[in-house]
């Protein structure tokens, strides 16, 4: 499907407008959560089921639009994907790790840091593994197979050293 | 004892009615699914000791099993060709150490080999099964959730590339311990069923008798509510940790029967959906936090799938799509019916008995 997508002087069309989809969406998940009714209930939903419900938040019809929302966007970024990588029916299964790791490392409760823990988690396994790979040992590729371990690591470690994730740092003032 | 109780029996035996009619072999059948059975429902009992009645949402049951397997296909060959002093490689020389080894190998060294597999598979199971929740096992039941099912494949991804363990992605055949016990030939495949058949039992009867116990009644409080626990002067960090131990245990017996049963290892098999959902699915389907049900639901499954397996160039003709599709299909839709219709399973969890022995029930 890399064809189909389009290019700025060399640069894959992908590699330009998924960043700005990205805060676009962010942005906007953002008002939806903190700035409409809707988004709020869903938060208060979360945080304790039972004092939403007695509150008078139909807690079963904001778990549905979170769902549908998250559907929503996962589908939209599986759409993406395809303009990037081939895709299996297991892809996705592949990725859960990743997604998991992303989240924890970034912090579970904040729009921003699922976005910073992936970028972080990106910067982590890629280019990161890859030099620390080839400056430790003379045949990177002999240790670089271990990569898939490297998102299992980070849950592991973030949750014993960071368990708030990421995001949390900023809040410690 | 209502009819429901047995209902995977009762399935299983209708489908080896329809097997034997059909014209396929039912011998082969009965054994193959004997085996299924009895691996699948050890691995299943112990993940109903943990999230059917303690709580504790095991996403990770793959690496466990994976690790039994690993004991038996890396450590006991290579504790066998110590004993015997075979020269060379296992995993690089295998066809050689792996022949030289079954004309060394004598009745009485492959069951003490075979126990051995056993024991160690069990401790190894249970230090991980310990090791793998100990980043969150303090925290909120989703981290600890998200933490089990990341590092749940973690020994698929070392088994398949770190080849000296079990042979990487070419896997590793064993010496034949089963066939020096049993004999070969058919005679393997019967002791092979005996062996996990027996095992499957006494495991069964093992966790039943943990689930009266008042362990097993600690750990239903945990499940209802943690904080409960700890009110009532147990720790449940530590019942967590216990519970998680005696499911590796479990369940890493039940990878090293596996591995020894089908007579090699490749660590590419071990996936997430065979090791972790699909007992996860026999679970729900059987009734969560009911050892019977869980066998019922094991049932089941295993029938479908071996049905599927029997019949799939006559599925294949009506379906015009690979039935190893069907069964994806069929098991995701069969876990979307159980949780929409019945989410306590077919098998349901009954009351505790306490009361009515107490006869509290009864005066009143």
């Amino acid at each position: 499907m890399k064809s189909a997508d389009f290019h700025i002087a060399y640069i894959q069309g992908l590699a330009v407008a998924g960043p700005l989809i990205m805060v676009a969406v962010a942005f906007s998940l953002y008002l939806f959560l903190y700035r409409t009714k809707l988004g709020v209930a869903l938060r208060a939903a979360v945080e304790n089921e039972e004092l939403a419900r007695s509150l008078g938040i139909d807690v079963d019809k904001a778990f549905l639009i979170a769902w549908v929302v998250a559907g929503l966007l996962a589908g939209y970024s599986g759409a993406l994907f395809t303009l990037y990588f081939s895709v299996e029916p297991d892809t996705g299964w592949m990725m859960l790790a990743n997604i998991f790791a992303a989240s924890i490392v970034g912090g579970l409760t904040s729009v921003f840091g699922a976005i910073l823990g992936a970028y972080f988690m990106g910067f982590v396994e890629a280019p990161l593994a890859t030099w620390v790979a080839s400056a430790a040992t003379g045949e990177p590729y002999l240790v670089l197979q271990y990569r898939p371990l490297l998102p299992l690591i980070a849950v592991a470690l973030s949750l014993l050293v960071l368990p708030r994730g990421l995001t949390s740092l900023a809040r410690w003032k | 004892m209502r009819w429901i109780s047995l209902v995977g029996l009762y399935i299983y035996l209708l489908s080896a009615a329809l097997v034997a009619l059909t014209g396929q072999d039912l011998l082969s059948y009965v054994l193959g699914s004997i085996v299924d059975v009895a691996i699948f429902a050890i691995i299943a009992l112990s993940l109903n000791l943990e999230a059917g009645i303690g709580g504790i949402p095991n996403f990770g049951k793959v690496l466990t099993v994976t690790a039994g397997a690993f004991v038996v296909g890396g450590l006991i060959p290579r504790v066998a060709m110590a004993i015997y002093g075979v020269k060379g490689d296992f995993v690089y020389d295998n066809p050689a150490v792996v022949s030289a080894l079954s004309q060394a190998l004598d009745l009485w060294t492959s069951a003490a080999l075979v126990s051995a597999a056993l024991i160690l598979s069990a401790a190894v199971g249970a230090v991980l099964g310990m090791a793998m929740a100990a980043p969150a096992v303090r925290l909120r039941e989703d981290y600890l959730a998200i933490t089990l099912l990341a590092l749940g494949d973690f020994l698929f991804y070392v088994g398949r590339y770190y080849e000296p363990l079990v042979g990487g992605t070419l896997g590793v055949s064993l010496p034949p311990l089963l066939e020096k016990i049993f004999g070969g030939g058919a005679a393997r495949y019967l002791g092979a069923s005996l062996l996990t058949g027996a095992a499957a039992l006494l495991l069964y009867l093992l966790t039943e008798r943990v689930t009266s116990s008042p362990y097993g009644r600690a750990l239903r409080v945990h499940r209802e509510d943690p904080e409960l626990v700890e009110v009532m002067g147990r720790s449940a960090t530590r019942l967590r940790l216990w519970a998680l131990a005696i499911g590796g245990a479990l369940s890493a017996v039940a990878g090293a029967l596996y591995a020894l049963y089908v007579g090699a290892v490749f660590a590419g098999s071990f996936t997430r959906i065979t090791y972790t959902f699909y007992p996860w699915l026999m679970m729900i389907l059987g009734g969560m936090g009911n050892n019977l049900g869980v066998v019922n639901g094991v049932f089941i499954f295993v029938t479908l799938r071996r049905l599927i397996d029997i019949y799939k160039y006559e599925l294949s003709a009506v379906l015009g799509f690979d039935p190893v599709w069907l069964a994806y299909i069929l098991f995701g839709a069969i876990a979307l019916a159980i949780i929409a219709l019945r989410p306590e399973g077919l098998v349901p969890e009954e009351p505790t008995p306490l009361a009515k022995k107490a006869g509290v029930l009864k005066s009143k």
